[in-house]
């Protein structure tokens, strides 16, 4: 049993709980979806490693998160690091001056959550997509829009309304899950907190031992440097029709010859067109100017803003999975290693691309032994509300076990200097890596010219 | 210490549950300390030491996003490569090559595991009750190559519940007396399984289930159930038996109204009985993995909520709670936290919780996972109970043995 080990804390029990909280964070959209709910819960995993291992163990949480979530299922959510990060940084806070221990404060801090991550991404929202998401909220900023509002304005007020509710019942939710767990396996992780001393003691072969792994295909410094300078060169460029061009004669091309092809259509009929129609009907139609100008001064110039706005999210989003989703499998520990990213950073990130399919799944099987167990008598909404708690529990108990016995694994076996240790030369040709720095380097100047 | 259980290629460890098996193993392997705090001496010189549990999901080292990957951390440097790649073609994990190690079956995560364990040449490896659902045949090819000392550096301790199914294996050794686990205390209360107390079910109406024309393919994914015709009669045993994928639990979860089929019907006495607006009210299926299938925070409460949530009388409810816990012997468990307890207790928890339904259909899966031979013996008899009472019971076990305890009709998928 859990609570007879005798373990000092270890740094492999904190590293161990951040891939299964980002899990945490990409499964309760599996649950919320299977039971076709209204809400997001797209935090959860996000403020429980907070409250449980500290502010670095939620900001990597959160921003590793909104990475894997646009790099495998919706690349525009990277864009929102910055909120992902403000609400780590607002929960540890809200944890360290004692506010999930009662309701209220509970209740409080996921308001001040709410309008905390409203205030960090509107800006966001203005400037990127355009004042709107694809969401039911965009009604109310299309209203204050129309009655003459600042779009940042407009934009802030709307999420100061939408976000606390949502956050609010993320904040009831994690803690009323952390509270109901048994305490003996929470205990483990309060202790981690402290400082981490690794215990083991076997004695494995020295890691001079190492393997050589090499990539073939992209140098990955310089898939990670073209998709920067091209991602920044998108940002700049401020005519349609240029970015139709690079859409049509680099974006699809690349996608075809990589096999992402339908993965990028998908992305761009069920995010970017229901965008971008809707942009139409705001800038065009409602305002009638862009937001620069008079409302109803210029409907033609709204319709141009809508589409360069469109155009570069296609375009930013086609960069961004030609970026990751063409890395082999195989090749995302060297990836990463290439990047720079080392030691217990290379650990999380390679834990976090691996785990999160396995969270998915468990989400799935818990819903399936609920209604199993007639534990739904009938498919009504509110029924199926209620069983959230219910399904993040078991979910969350299981994720507590997993790291605790795979920290154990990890230390037994000296895993976390093995991975560390092994070199990843690079044996592939590095012209291919030259030719697509160089593209994205014209593509930049072309666009810093035409400012 | 471990002067007993020194110098042999393989040493098969005998005990039930909770006679201190897996802290023995852990202790060997330094995983835990003995009763003075302390890490005994290691008897691997010096080579490190490997745990292999019976949760083998979190064996996998969740570091690498494929399986080649993860026998490539584990096998740099390995002195046995030659000999592991050999077996990994044997067992078919060359094939699982591509695969994310977390969504493999837990038959393939217990063969890689072990495969991986082994990349490390460790002094001493300890397997606890880790192979309960490879198959057979796998299962002796491992151990077949373990005693021909296809890996000389290496001292093996194995631990089973089905180590009468182990027929490559001669002798074992009893767990030594002096081991006591530091939990002792809290194990007294746990007591064994009785499978004569007569439980409180009952069906009024027994039904015949049909599977008429049943058809189900997963919306982008696989086609799994093709025209699937099958009336199972009330008061029988089955076992349903095929390969990893060919759909076991996707029927189940047809069955008991998780999923809704695409085309066709199931019936209850001829009747259509549409189980998808009924979820779990005809049919009760158990799933191999408990923890996924807990919800409250007392263990009384895990087994009464299902008979409660279908309006079951509050004194049929109290009256079946009872006898299943006293069946399952978690009486002296009753206010304790039901995902606090080890995976044994765990595993019968959510067996009772299913049992006390009283769905007049049952789909156990893995029924005696992490069950020694007695506990497992008990579980069989109680299926019987349940059978001669009208209910219907289908089971799915890796276990030879078990199926062939089970008089049981054998439902065979994938052969159309």
């Amino acid at each position: 049993m859990d609570n007879a080990s005798p373990h000092p804390p270890t740094r492999s029990l904190r590293l161990a709980l951040i891939p299964l909280g980002i899990g945490l964070n990409m499964s309760l959209g599996t649950i919320v979806s299977m039971l076709k709910l209204p809400v997001y819960l797209d935090m959860i995993g996000t403020i429980v490693v907070t409250i449980l291992s500290g502010l670095w163990a939620g900001v990597l949480t959160a921003t590793l998160t909104q990475f894997i979530v646009s790099a495998t299922i919706n690349p525009i959510y990277y864009n929102f690091i910055p909120t992902a990060v403000a609400i780590a940084l607002f929960t540890h806070l809200a944890a360290r001056k004692g506010a999930f221990r009662t309701m209220w404060g509970t209740v409080l801090a996921g308001i001040g959550l709410g309008i905390v991550s409203g205030v960090v991404s509107a800006p966001i929202i203005v400037y990127v997509f355009g004042g709107i998401l694809a969401t039911g909220r965009s009604v109310m900023t299309a209203y204050l829009l129309s009655a003459g509002d600042q779009v940042l304005n407009a934009v802030l007020l709307t999420g100061a309304a939408a976000e606390p509710v949502d956050k609010t019942l993320q904040c009831i939710l994690s803690v009323w899950c952390i509270n109901s767990v048994p305490q003996s396996l929470l205990q483990r992780f309060k202790e981690a907190g402290a400082d981490a001393v690794s215990i083991t003691q076997s004695a494995w072969a020295p890691a001079t031992q190492v393997s050589q792994k090499t990539s073939q295909s992209i140098h990955p410094v310089a898939r990670g440097l073209a998709t920067l300078i091209g991602i920044i060169g998108v940002f700049l460029a401020d005519n349609v029709v240029v970015l139709v061009f690079v859409w049509l004669a680099v974006i699809v091309p690349l996608c075809m010859t990589t096999g992402i092809s339908r993965k990028h259509m998908r992305m761009n009929g069920m995010v970017v067109l229901p965008l971008c129609l809707m942009l139409v009907a705001l800038w065009g139609w409602i305002v009638g100017a862009p937001p620069d100008q008079a409302p109803g001064s210029n409907p033609e110039a709204g319709v141009q803003y809508a589409l360069l706005i469109s155009f570069r999210l296609a375009v930013v989003g086609g960069i961004f999975q030609l970026c990751f989703l063409s890395i082999p499998q195989a090749e995302l520990l060297s990836t990463f290693w290439h990047w720079g990213i080392r030691r217990d950073h290379l650990i999380v990130a390679i834990g976090a691309f691996t785990i999160w399919p396995e969270l998915k799944l468990r989400a799935e099987q818990i819903i399936t032994a609920r209604y199993a167990r007639g534990l739904l008598p009938d498919r009504r909404l509110i029924t199926r509300f209620r069983q959230l708690p219910y399904l993040l529990r078991p979910l969350l108990v299981w994720s507590l076990r997993a790291a605790i016995q795979r920290s154990e694994l990890w230390d037994q076996k000296r895993l976390l200097d093995r991975v560390g240790h092994i070199r990843h030369a690079y044996e592939g040709s590095r012209l291919s890596g030259a030719a697509l720095i160089g593209i994205s380097l014209v593509w930049l100047v072309i666009n810093l010219v035409e400012i | 210490m471990f002067s007993t259980l020194k110098n042999q290629q393989l040493t098969a460890i005998d005990g039930p549950n909770f006679s201190g098996r897996t802290y023995l193993l852990r202790l060997m392997t330094g995983l835990e300390t003995d009763v003075d705090g302390r890490y005994p001496q290691s008897n691997t010189q010096g080579q490190g030491a490997a745990y292999i549990g019976p949760e083998i999901y979190n064996a996998i080292s969740g570091l690498a996003p494929t399986v080649e990957e993860e026998l490539n951390i584990h096998m740099a440097g390995s002195r046995y490569k030659e000999e592991l790649e050999k077996m990994n073609e044997i067992l078919g994990l060359s094939d699982l090559k591509q695969r994310n190690p977390v969504t493999l079956s837990g038959g393939e995560q217990a063969m890689l595991t072990l495969s991986c364990a082994l990349g490390l040449s460790p002094g001493c490896l300890a397997i606890d009750s880790a192979f309960e659902q490879v198959s057979t045949e796998n299962r002796k090819q491992l151990t077949s190559r373990i005693m021909k000392g296809v890996f000389p550096g290496t001292s093996f301790f194995l631990a089973d519940n089905r180590m009468s199914e182990y027929t490559e294996i001669q002798e074992t050794v009893p767990i030594p007396d002096h081991i006591h686990t530091p939990d002792k205390q809290r194990l007294l209360s746990i007591a064994p399984l009785n499978a004569e107390i007569d439980l409180p079910l009952s069906i009024q109406d027994t039904a015949s289930l049909t599977l008429d024309h049943l058809d189900f393919q997963y919306p982008r994914g696989p086609h799994v159930i093709r025209d699937l015709n099958l009336t199972l009669e009330p008061g029988r045993l089955y076992t349903l038996t095929g390969k990893n994928g060919v759909g076991k639990s996707t029927l189940a979860k047809l069955l008991c109204g998780v999923l809704q089929p695409d085309q066709g019907h199931i019936r209850l006495n001829e009747e259509i009985y549409d189980a998808w607006s009924n979820p779990g009210r005809q049919v009760g299926y158990h799933f191999q993995n408990p923890d996924l299938q807990l919800f409250s925070t007392h263990v009384e409460d895990e087994i009464a909520a299902g008979p409660g949530a279908q309006q079951v009388e509050a004194r049929q409810v109290e009256v079946r709670t009872e006898a299943l816990m006293n069946a399952f012997g978690l009486s002296g468990l009753k206010e304790d936290h039901p995902l606090e307890m080890p995976f044994v207790i765990r595993k019968r928890i959510a067996l009772a919780a299913t049992l006390a339904m009283g769905c007049p259909w049952l789909i156990l899966d893995e029924p005696t996972l992490g069950q020694d031979h007695t506990s497992a013996l008990a579980l069989k008899s109680m299926i019987d109970q349940m059978s001669s009472k009208g209910f219907g019971i289908v089971v799915i076990s890796h276990s030879e043995w078990f199926r062939s305890l089970l008089d049981a009709e054998e439902i065979k998928l994938g052969d159309g």
